[in-house]
């Protein structure tokens, strides 16, 4: 079966963003946020994929220049490296976040969550 | 020294500094404060030389590595974002200058990194670093308001946390859609290719951006942190929160909505989220009971005001959005600074008590911000209000002046009962650092002298009115990047 990349990034970032809104607990959140970021960072990466064609790792001199035709669009790659870096720095932060909350809060349960109101 | 290495030093020099800053803390907090006050010194002296080049000779463009746009990586400093510059990094170094003692490295480190991602993030030519910027500042904020670790900021710092992830996820799909359809994340090429764009594909795209830089930006319905997140922080960070970070969001929103969205319906869709902002901020701020909280609500409808005033689209709204935003950094900056340092000083955040520690010092500033915030005549506020109504009267939308009247004075009111409690506190607590001190005079000098300097120079009056002040174009932005590029690469 042929796999639409397009469709399948569409259901991570669904999923993800039900997974955020709807859980009570915070780790789960935190896992939302993780299937959201997959999903985008495969919507950005099937953006620049051309079906057929090679990953764009030119290691000599002579596929550096013949290779326009053969590779994908190496572009989206790069962001996504980027994209896939910030994206462990944010939950390495929430993680070390729900440290906090449970030293404090006993708990991970966000509807615990009441000194605040508003 | 050419002038375009100016715009790398302004991100390079904090960066650079809050790594170094390993070696001062080690011999504790007053080093490190030392340390990261020098620097960002430094940085608003860069500030201050990139303003004046600017306002004499025009944008300043620089290239990384020779790509010209629309490839590559460039910073982009026009007259709107060398003033966003100037005060930002000035409100960061009076709120730094006004700390406590007691904070420590962990503090000073992170200032310095906002500092460095949100100049970043107002010079970026192009809409991935736009991204990578904001992605640092938002890391940055929600460890600072969760930087107490009492049970308040981390709640509230989970809130924003969420919010703040939910906003970059969509700032990243609505980049992965502009790739897919321009092939260029260049500002400037994107300016050139979204002409021909669907408006339906354009309206989805401008949806996903208002969601990802709005939640920053606390535009109304993704503003939910904000009210939680500013009273919860320490004060200095509360003043910089409110004062450059989430204006400095609105700038880069107005920014790309100028340059890739200039069809009309996107600034009435604009002004329409300004005017819902302003209203509802200040119709719940006023029956707000803790003192920080109310000026968080005040922030927000000042910010409804600022988008009001720049979705205009006319000279008039856009020098009133300039206007409004130097008021609202430096009057709401001060009232941050004073306010939360009186209410750390009773322990207390509450309306009725926070103020019973007050100094004379508090006294003045909160009158004075307060004043200048509300637009009492002399002040840039009044100013700022003043040109926003002949702009709204000129751009025949003067029911939208006649909406706004009624909640300027709810927020009056509430102001007013703010100064009133610090007017008639007995002023006989004692000051633990005296860096506050000189913060709150300093900036209530200057909010004081601003008026005049700005609505007497007679040479300042006419540039500011004539020559730099137009609403952005794409056309001519376009224009400046590819034609100042070419001559850097030949010259």
């Amino acid at each position: 079966m042929q796999i639409n990349f397009y469709t399948l990034s569409v259901f991570l970032i669904v999923l993800g963003l039900i997974g955020i809104f709807l859980s009570r607990d915070f780790i789960k959140t935190l896992i939302g946020i993780a299937v959201l970021e997959s999903g985008v960072n495969l919507l950005l990466i099937s953006i620049g994929y051309i079906d057929g064609r090679l990953a764009p790792i030119l290691f000599n001199d002579e596929l550096k220049k013949s290779a326009v035709g053969m590779v994908v669009d190496p572009l989206p790659q790069a962001l996504v490296l980027t994209a896939i870096v910030i994206g462990v720095g944010l939950l390495a932060f929430g993680l070390a976040m729900a440290v906090w909350m449970n030293n404090r809060f006993g708990t991970t349960d966000v509807s615990e969550l009441k000194e605040l109101k508003g | 020294m050419s002038i375009e290495i100016l715009p790398v030093l302004l991100f390079i020099v904090p960066l650079a500094a809050a790594f170094a800053l390993y070696f001062p803390s080690r011999r504790g907090n007053k080093p490190s404060k030392i340390f990261t006050f020098l620097s960002l010194v430094a940085n608003l002296i860069i500030a201050i030389k990139l303003f004046k080049y600017v306002v004499v000779s025009g944008p300043v463009i620089t290239v990384f590595s020779k790509w010209v746009p629309p490839l590559g990586i460039n910073f982009y400093a026009d007259f709107m974002a060398v003033i966003w510059l100037l005060f930002g990094n000035m409100l960061a170094m009076f709120a730094l200058f006004s700390s406590r003692l007691s904070y420590t490295w962990r503090f000073h480190g992170l200032i310095l990194l906002m500092s460095a991602a949100l100049n970043g993030l107002i010079l970026s030519g192009d809409i991935f670093n736009i991204f990578v910027f904001f992605e640092i500042l938002c890391l940055v904020s929600f460890a600072l308001v969760a930087y107490y670790k009492r049970k308040e900021s981390i709640e509230a710092g989970i809130k924003y946390f969420v919010l703040g992830s939910v906003a970059s996820a969509m700032l990243l799909i609505a980049i992965a859609l502009i790739y897919g359809k321009a092939g260029t994340l260049n500002l400037a090429g994107l300016s050139l290719a979204s002409a021909s764009w669907p408006i339906g594909f354009k309206m989805l795209v401008f949806g996903l951006l208002l969601i990802g830089l709005g939640v920053e930006s606390g535009i109304f319905p993704m503003n939910g942190w904000l009210f939680d997140a500013h009273p919860a922080a320490p004060y200095p960070v509360s003043a910089m929160l409110s004062g450059i970070v989430i204006e400095s969001s609105l700038y880069v929103l107005l920014r790309v909505k100028a340059l890739v969205f200039p069809e009309p319906v996107f600034a009435k869709i604009l002004l329409l989220l300004g005017v819902l902002t302003f209203v509802i901020s200040e119709a719940v701020g006023f029956f707000q009971r803790d003192a920080k909280r109310l000026l968080a609500y005040s922030s927000a409808g000042q910010i409804g005001l600022m988008l009001i005033a720049f979705s205009i689209n006319t000279t008039f709204g856009f020098i009133a959005g300039l206007l409004l935003f130097v008021n609202h950094l430096l009057s709401k900056g001060l009232l941050f600074i004073s306010v939360g340092a009186m209410s750390d000083r009773s322990n207390s955040r509450d309306l009725n008590s926070f103020a019973s520690e007050s100094v004379f010092a508090d006294k003045v500033a909160v009158i004075t911000g307060g004043l200048s915030l509300l637009g009492v005549p002399p002040s840039l506020g009044f100013v700022g209000k003043i040109l926003l109504f002949i702009g709204l009267a000129k751009a025949s939308l003067l029911g939208v002046a006649y909406l706004l009247v009624p909640f300027i004075v709810i927020e009056a009111l509430y102001i007013m009962r703010l100064i009133s409690r610090v007017y008639l506190s007995d002023g006989k607590g004692h000051l633990e650092c005296p860096g506050q001190l000189v913060a709150q005079w300093l900036l209530s000098l200057l909010l004081l002298a601003l008026p005049s300097i700005v609505l007497t120079n007679g040479q300042l009056k006419n540039n500011f009115a004539k020559k730099i002040i137009k609403p952005i174009n794409a056309r001519q932005y376009v224009a400046s990047v590819n034609g100042l590029t070419r001559k850097g690469i030949d010259g």
